[in-house]
């Protein structure tokens, strides 16, 4: 055939499976690498199906905490820092009321009082 | 011994799925392995994507419908995993400019025992383009008839007659130019 045309109608085909044997012992490693794989693949569906659940969960859990802290707030504001808070805005609309109520004329006075005293 | 073809594989499958994989695996692995091989060249290759396909029987063995032979079904699956495989070394080299794959690939030739034309001819098939290479190896080789080829590719039976004749034309042009 070397000096003729090559043609699959004249060519004799030639098994090939020898040249595509696989190494000594191949299969068994096969089997176990295979084995290996289904069980790493099923943990990891294991592990999947458990993400939808760990979110729902940690929602949950991160609502719960946030009530509970913001109800313990809201309990601990009522029993004793909403009075200080009335203070202040009562001290601060006193001060307001009264140089609200004072004329031109006493405003000069008090100035008048404070750069004789002074 | 049980056989998997004394089985009604169907049935066995809802009753006892690991005894039907367990006897995919021993009866049909040496023959995936020898088409898997005569695509893609190196044992290496050949191994990835066996075991990616027995994988993958595993996954699927429930959707088995029983309308073809169970062999013929996985064949379908190591063939796709073939292509998928092939599509990928193709992009990459293409994009990397790498040649590592099909420069191990040839140095694998020299193992084939024959004559020159033989190892010619491994080369030329090498060279055909994926969905050529697999129609060639599974009609020349495998002995799968056209119709057949055509569900397992999803393409019309016309077109796999026409890749077959291109690819018979191309490795003829090869070996006899070259």
């Amino acid at each position: 055939m070397k000096n003729s045309k090559f043609s699959f109608s004249e060519y004799k085909k030639k098994d090939d499976s020898e040249d595509l044997k696989a190494p000594e012992g191949y299969y068994n490693e096969l089997e176990n690498n295979v084995r290996n794989k289904i069980s790493s693949s099923n943990k990891q569906s294991f592990i999947n199906s458990l993400i939808p659940i760990a979110s729902i969960a940690s929602v949950i859990i991160f609502v719960f905490v946030f009530i509970n802290k913001k109800y313990d707030s809201d309990t601990n504001d009522s029993n004793t820092d909403w009075l200080s808070y009335i203070d202040e805005d009562i001290e601060e609309q006193n001060y307001i009321s009264i140089t609200d109520e004072l004329t031109e004329e006493e405003l000069n006075a008090i100035y008048e009082d404070f750069i004789s005293a002074n | 011994m049980t056989h998997i073809e004394d089985l009604n594989i169907k049935e066995e499958i809802k009753i006892n799925p690991h005894l039907v994989f367990n006897l995919i695996v021993r009866s049909y692995s040496k023959q995936l392995y020898t088409s898997i091989r005569r695509i893609v060249i190196t044992h290496q290759d050949t191994d990835d994507i066996l075991q990616e396909t027995l994988l993958k029987i595993w996954k699927n063995l429930s959707s088995f419908k029983g309308e073809s032979k169970i062999y013929t079904w996985a064949y379908k699956i190591a063939i796709n995993e073939s292509l998928t495989f092939l599509r990928s070394k193709k992009r990459k080299s293409w994009l990397l400019f790498d040649n590592t794959y099909e420069n191990e690939a040839r140095d694998n030739f020299d193992y084939i025992n024959g004559d020159i034309i033989d190892k010619k001819l491994k080369e030329a098939i090498f060279l055909l383009p994926p969905k050529q290479k697999l129609v060639f190896n599974m009609r020349y080789y495998d002995e799968i008839p056209f119709k057949e080829i055509a569900q397992i590719l999803k393409l019309n039976e016309g077109g796999i007659k026409a890749q077959y004749h291109h690819a018979t034309k191309k490795i003829e042009n090869f070996i006899n130019n070259d």
